[in-house]
Parts: structure tokens; sequence; C-alpha cells
């Protein structure tokens, strides 16, 4: 339980070392290069090789995007991410030929896929307009000028009907024209007219809006081409669904893609601290993070790659903010996911992570409160941890329910609770009358505790800090007042004691809370003002109630699906029936439950513990270092 | 109050358990239907949030089971699902245990459930920031948490007969 001393490292060493000095820090994944701040000398450019990788970066993520529908590797959400050692991944270059290879083949289907594409569009398009024309029974090659003829293939519209057909007998004797069909809007006509008339009737036919046909470079029958071009289409779809086959072959091979993208991941990581470093011609300087007890495995690894280089550690300034790293036992580490979710420690507070574990751990427990959901909530976090072997965020939730899966099981033994069946006995009862009493009572004395363990870390850092007698005026005090208060409640003698000691803390409030305030009223005023935060105090007492409201809902919910279930089981189908609805039931009972406890009993951390003395606002620690995204790393 | 009988208490009390699940039912409905439809909007721009915005979602809706949590405990005791017919006053008495969870359900599962909303909002732009989206709208919950407790204490201690 503990933020780990930090120290800024400054590492000179000649150009030459750059690249060779930077592998070897990731290779250790012990420093976090930061941006150069030396007076007059310039920031480091990116190397040239950046823009390859990412250029080849770029390369890969557009190739798996492509053969991404075609990938039937279904992924269970169980399946674990696939495994990769170290060497594994520094050896990807060797496969550079083999992911080149992929990539261009990849990218020649994309391509051929596009141009099949293209190409039934064109046709779909040509089957589309001459489908109106199917039953004009000539080659299209004869429509146009004849020899002392000209004709007209197209179409006029539905509103002109009237004057068309005024065109018509207009020119009954000069020309001949045939209805091929109608569509809403439109009809399709074939004209054939004498050469002298030509003129005159196309600008009639014209002006009412008429519109030629597009049969340039067609020949045959409408209703042959629109045949052939069908014949056509069903070829290409054959020859898609044969490259879709071969994108799925492509596809199954994307193993060295996802490989390769976290190889150029790392590689990109590593070349972008070049832009950190400041450099003159000949040498260049390096600053970084790093954690003081590793200065020594640092300094070697620096002095391996570059035996030329000088480095130096110092603590940081008063000005400087250093990143917050954490070290805490394997048990606790889980938990440090529910306190980053409020706000990364800050790296000068305190790490609450072990205690606020300690109460997080009894408070779930509590909240759940049933000994076979919690043994199941266990084993299930157990079973994925084992198979999905997940990473992160996911890793370090799924461990929280499995180690308070066990106190789940210990407090549902204490309140009589394994599924809520009746009958079983119990320290506390909380649905009988005196036990519920009883048990809220128990609620709120571990609320009580949890917020005093708050302020008594508030007291310790103010004391580490020197304000001593800040720590006893501001926060003891409140300490005397709530214990005081609370022996107030238990009757005497303890009354009598608990009497003078809230009255010593109330005390030592009103005198001393003025303290920063100028002139006497104001200090007065100012110790009554602070009395009024009593308030926030009982609040905050009683919003522990929630644990034991929480905890009672599981046990009522799960009776509801008992009772329900039991009056149905009276014949075979009953019983049928009984076990689904006590399977679903149960089930759906765990899952929002844990669900609930889950939230609130973070609540109750960041909003009654927190607020007692925690100082957020840090940033993770994140060293230079291999890390993977598509694998689990090993070794 | 003749009319009724010697039911009477009975029936006063089924009313408040119907009320209970009825009232707090109806909030965490319209609280689960407003942040979905956010969450959908969420969704539809990036479906890997699909989870983290199932758990906002679902926050609203406990209000409903606190509602099904004091109705369950008011039958139990009443003489429909466990327990032996209740007199008139003790049915009052249930009846009221069922106003806190009711109402207060009522109200705080769509309050709570627009909360959501501007956490799934929240989780829109700065996914990283899930845990304090959902210690906002935990915080409504508070209350309705508070109604809970005293519909139940009412339930389980306040015996007059």
């Amino acid at each position: 339980m503990a933020i780990l001393p930090l120290e800024k490292m400054t590492l000179i060493a000649h150009a030459d070392s750059k690249q060779r000095l930077l592998k070897a820090l990731q290779q250790l994944g012990k420093v976090e290069v930061i941006s150069c701040n030396v007076p007059d000398l310039p920031l480091a450019c990116a190397p040239e090789s950046l823009a390859r990788l990412e250029e080849r970066l770029s390369a890969v993520r557009e190739a798996l995007e492509i053969i991404r529908p075609y990938d039937d590797s279904k992924q269970s959400f169980l399946a674990p991410k696939p495994p990769m050692t170290r060497e594994q991944l520094e050896n990807m270059p060797s496969r550079f030929a083999e992911a080149d290879a992929l990539i261009a083949k990849i990218r020649a289907f994309a391509e051929d896929m596009a141009a099949l594409k293209a190409r039934r569009q064109r046709l779909a398009n040509r089957i589309a307009a001459l489908t109106p024309y199917a039953s004009f029974d000539a080659p299209l090659e004869s429509v146009g000028p004849g020899r002392y003829t000209f004709s007209l293939l197209g179409t006029i519209p539905a509103d002109s009907l009237e004057e068309y057909d005024r065109i018509r007998t207009d020119y009954a004797e000069t020309a001949y024209f045939e209805d091929l069909g109608a569509s809403r809007d439109q009809h399709f006509i074939f004209v054939v007219m004498l050469s002298s008339v030509q003129e005159a009737l196309v600008g009639e036919l014209k002006y009412i809006g008429f519109a030629e046909a597009y049969t340039k470079e067609l020949s045959g029958t409408p209703a042959n081409i629109i045949a052939d071009a069908q014949k056509e289409c069903a070829r290409l779809e054959t020859a898609t669904s044969e490259l879709e086959a071969s994108a799925r072959e492509l596809a199954s091979q994307k193993s060295v893609l996802k490989a390769l993208e976290d190889y150029l991941l790392n590689e990109i990581a590593r070349e972008k601290c070049f832009e950190r470093l400041s450099e003159t011609g000949t040498t260049f300087v390096l600053e970084g993070w790093v954690i003081a007890q590793d200065k020594q495995k640092v300094e070697d690894a620096v002095l391996k790659a570059a035996p030329e280089a000088y480095i130096a550690f110092r603590p940081p300034a008063d000005d400087e903010t250093p990143p917050t790293a954490l070290c805490n036992p394997k048990l606790v580490t889980p938990f440090e996911a529910v306190t980053n979710m409020y706000a990364y420690p800050s790296p000068r507070g305190f790490d609450p992570n072990l205690l606020m574990a300690i109460f997080y751990f009894i408070i779930f427990g509590m909240m759940l409160g049933d000994a076979a959901y919690g043994a199941i909530l266990s084993l299930g976090a157990f079973a994925v941890l084992k198979i999905k072997k997940p990473t992160g965020m996911f890793r370090m939730i799924t461990t929280v329910l499995m180690i308070c899966g066990i106190s789940t099981v210990f407090w549902g033994l204490f309140y009589g609770a394994v599924f809520s069946i009746s009958g079983i006995p119990a320290v506390i009862n909380p649905l009988e009358g005196d036990g519920a009493m009883a048990s809220l009572i128990l609620c709120l004395a571990v609320g009580v505790v949890h917020m005093i363990v708050g302020i008594g870390i508030g007291m310790y850092m103010d004391i580490r800090r020197g304000h001593f007698w800040a720590a006893i005026f501001d926060r003891f005090s409140w300490i005397m007042v709530i214990v005081g208060g609370i022996m107030l409640l238990v009757g005497d003698p303890v009354a009598q004691a608990g009497q003078y000691i809230a009255l010593a803390g109330a005390l030592i409030l009103l005198f001393t809370q003025g303290r920063s305030k100028k002139g006497i009223i104001r200090k007065v005023t100012g110790g009554l003002a602070s009395l009024y935060g009593v308030t926030s105090y009982v609040s905050d007492i009683l919003s522990y109630a929630r644990i034991f409201g929480m905890g009672l809902a599981t046990n009522v919910i799960a009776m509801v699906f008992n009772t329900i279930a039991g009056l149905l089981m009276g014949n075979v189908v009953g019983y049928i029936f009984g076990i689904v609805i006590l399977t679903v039931g149960h089930a759906f009972n765990i899952a929002i439950n844990a669900l609930g406890a889950f939230v609130h009993t973070a609540r109750l951390q960041y909003i009654e513990f927190f607020n007692k003395f925690y100082e957020g606002g840090g940033r993770p620690f994140r060293p230079l270092q291999f890390s993977v995204k598509n694998h689990r790393l090993e070794g | 109050m003749e009319f009724f009988g010697e039911n009477f208490g009975t029936i006063i009390s089924t009313f408040g358990a119907a009320l209970a699940v009825g009232l707090a039912g109806i909030g965490s409905a319209q609280g689960i239907s407003l942040t979905g439809r956010a969450a959908a909007g969420l969704v539809s721009e990036d479906p890997d949030k699909f989870g983290q915005a199932l758990v906002l979602q679902l926050l609203p809706g406990t209000q409903g089971i606190y509602g099904l949590l004091v109705s369950f405990l008011i039958l139990l005791n009443n003489g429909i699902v466990g327990g032996s017919p209740v007199s008139a006053a003790q049915g009052w008495v249930y009846f009221f245990a069922s106003l806190p969870v009711g109402l207060v359900g009522l109200t705080s599962a769509i309050s709570q459930g627009k909360t959501a909303v501007a956490g799934i909002a929240l989780l829109g732009k700065r996914p990283e920031e899930q845990g304090k989206a959902i210690t906002m709208a935990i915080m409504v919950e508070t209350y309705a948490v508070f109604a809970l407790l005293i519909s139940m204490l009412i339930v389980l201690l306040g015996r007059i007969d």
C-alpha cells in the first residue's frame, strides 16, 4: 500500500547509441520517457523510419478491415487472446515478407471485388434501362437514320399524351408510331418517319418532352441483350462468390497481420520517444521518470547499451509533478480498478487501495449477502479468469468479483441466507423483528468504522506534512464528536463518558475552526459554522443503511422466485417449470444484485470514504515497454 | 369499512402491495426507457460501447426491484402469500409502508434515468470516465434506498396486532 517514490533520470549519450539505447529501455520497461526541457537545445526530430512504420501500420489495419466481413472464425466471448512471447514479438521482421504478401493479396482482392461490383452495377443498369423496350423486336442497330427513313426509340412523359396523340394524327401519313408500353409517368414509343419530315417531327416530339433512349453501342434486340446481360450477371455472381471464398481463405491467415500490428505499435511507441529528446550535433539528452528502487537496473541496462553514457538521478523538484506508481499486494492490485474509476491517486497523496480493498471486501459481501450466490460468483469469476485469461481492466474487475464472492459466502452464512431457503440457522436473521434492527445497526457500525479510518488517514497525511495541530483540530475533533455521539445512544454509564467526549470534540471545533479567519467575530462565527458539519457526518453514516437495504433486496427477491416455484411444483410439469423459474430467477438475481453491490460499494468508497482524505488527479506511471493489443504477452 | 367487513385489513394492505410494485415499476420502466433510447443512439455510433452503456441503462431499474421487494414482504405478512389475515389497523400500517418506496421509486427512477442519459452522453465523449457517470447516477438512487429502508422497517417492525 504505497505510492512508490519516483526519481527523474537525465541521460546524455552519443547520437549513435540513440536507437540501441531506447530499444534497451523498452526491453527493460522501467522508464517513462518525458519531453526534454533543456534550455537552448532543440528537440530532436522523429526518425524517417517512423513515417514508414506508420504507413505500414495503416496498410495492416486497412487489410484487416477489408477481410473482417469474411472472417468466419467466430470468437466466443470466453475465447482467450492468442499467446505471444517476447521473442516472437521481436522476431516479427522475419515475417515481414509473409505479411506483405498477404497484404498484397488482400489489396488485389479488394480491387478485383470493386471491379466486379462495378461491372455488375453496369449490367444491372443496362437491364433496367432496356426492360421497358423488351417488346421491341427489331435489332437496336436498325434504329436511327436509314436510306429513306429515320427511326427513334424513347419516352414521352405521361402528361403530354394529348399532344402526342395530336402529333400522331398530324403525321399519320408520313410516320408510323408504335406504343411499346408504359410506366406510371412515362410512355415508351417507337417512331419511324420519312426522312423528309425528320426535322419537323423530331422537333415537335422534343417540344412535348420526348427523350431518346440510349441505344448506342448496343446490337441485337432488347430482349436478347437483356438475356445476355442476365447470363453475364449470373457468371459474375459466381465469380464474386469464388472471390469471397478466397477472401475467407485470406482471413484465416490474419494472425500474422494481428501480430504485425502489435509489433508496429511497439516500434512506433519507441520511435515516438525520439521527438521528446533534446539533441546537439553529436549527443542527445533523454529525461524520464524511474521508480527509485529500479535505479540500479536502469543504470546497468543503459551502460550496457551505451557505455559512454552519462546518467544521473534526482528526486522530483517541488514544481514538477511526477506520475503515480502504485505498489500493492497481489490481492489488493485488482481493487485499484475501483479507485481508478474515481480518480488516479496524486503522487503526493496517499494510496488508499489496501484499506479501501478491505472495506470493499466486507461491504460487498454484506450487500450481496447470500452464501450460494457468493460461491457461484467466485466460481464463475474463477472460470472466466482461467478460460478467457483476460487482461487489463476486465481482469481486474473479474478478480475483484472472485475475491468478494468469498466475503459474500461468509456474510450469507452469517445472515442464514443460502438461496434464501427458509429455516437455515443464522447469527442474525434480518427478516425477523429484532434481527432487522440488529443488522441495520451492524451496517451503520461498519460505516462508522469506515469513516473513522478515512478521517484517520486524513490525520496521518496532515501529520506527515507537519500539520500536527491541524490533524487534531480539524479531524480528531470529529472522531471525538462521532464516537461520543454514538456512546450517548448506548445508555448509562457509557453515555456519561460519551457526553464529555462529544462535548470536548465540539469545543475544540468551536475554538479552532475559525483560526484562519481574521477578527474575533469571524473566528467565533467560523467555529460555530463548522459545527453545522455534523449534519454531513450524520447523513454519511445513514448512507451506510443502503448496505442493509441491498442485502435484504437480494434475499427477498430470491424468496419471490422460491415462492413462485414452490407454488408450481405440484406435479411433473410443475417441477419442470419450477426448476426453470428457479434457475433463470436466481441467475437474474445474482446478476442484478452483484451489479448493485459493485456500484453501491464503490459509491460508499467514493463519497463517504474518499471525501475524508483522498487526493486524486495523478496520472499513472507508463514506462516505455512492450505491450500488446491482440495477444497475451508471455514470458 | 363495514362493507369490507373483517377482510378489510388484508384488502387495504394488498392495495398497498400493488401500489408499491406498480408505482416503482412505472418509474423504473420510464427511467430504463429514457436511458435505453440514449444508449441505442450511442451504440449506433460505436457498437463497442454496448456493455458500458448497458450498466448505465440498468441503474434506474433498481427502484422497480425495491417496489417488488416491499410488495412481496407485505404479501408475505398479510395472508395472501404467507402469514394470516390482518386487522384493519395492521392493514393500514402495511398500506403506509408501501408509500415511500412507491412514490419515491416512481419519481427517483425517472430522475435517475435522466442523469444516466447525461452519463451516456459523457460515455460517448470520454468512455474512460464511466465510473464517474455511474457515480452521478447512483447519487440519485440514495433516496430510493432510504425510502426502501423505511418501507421495509415499517413492514418488518410495524406489528401492532
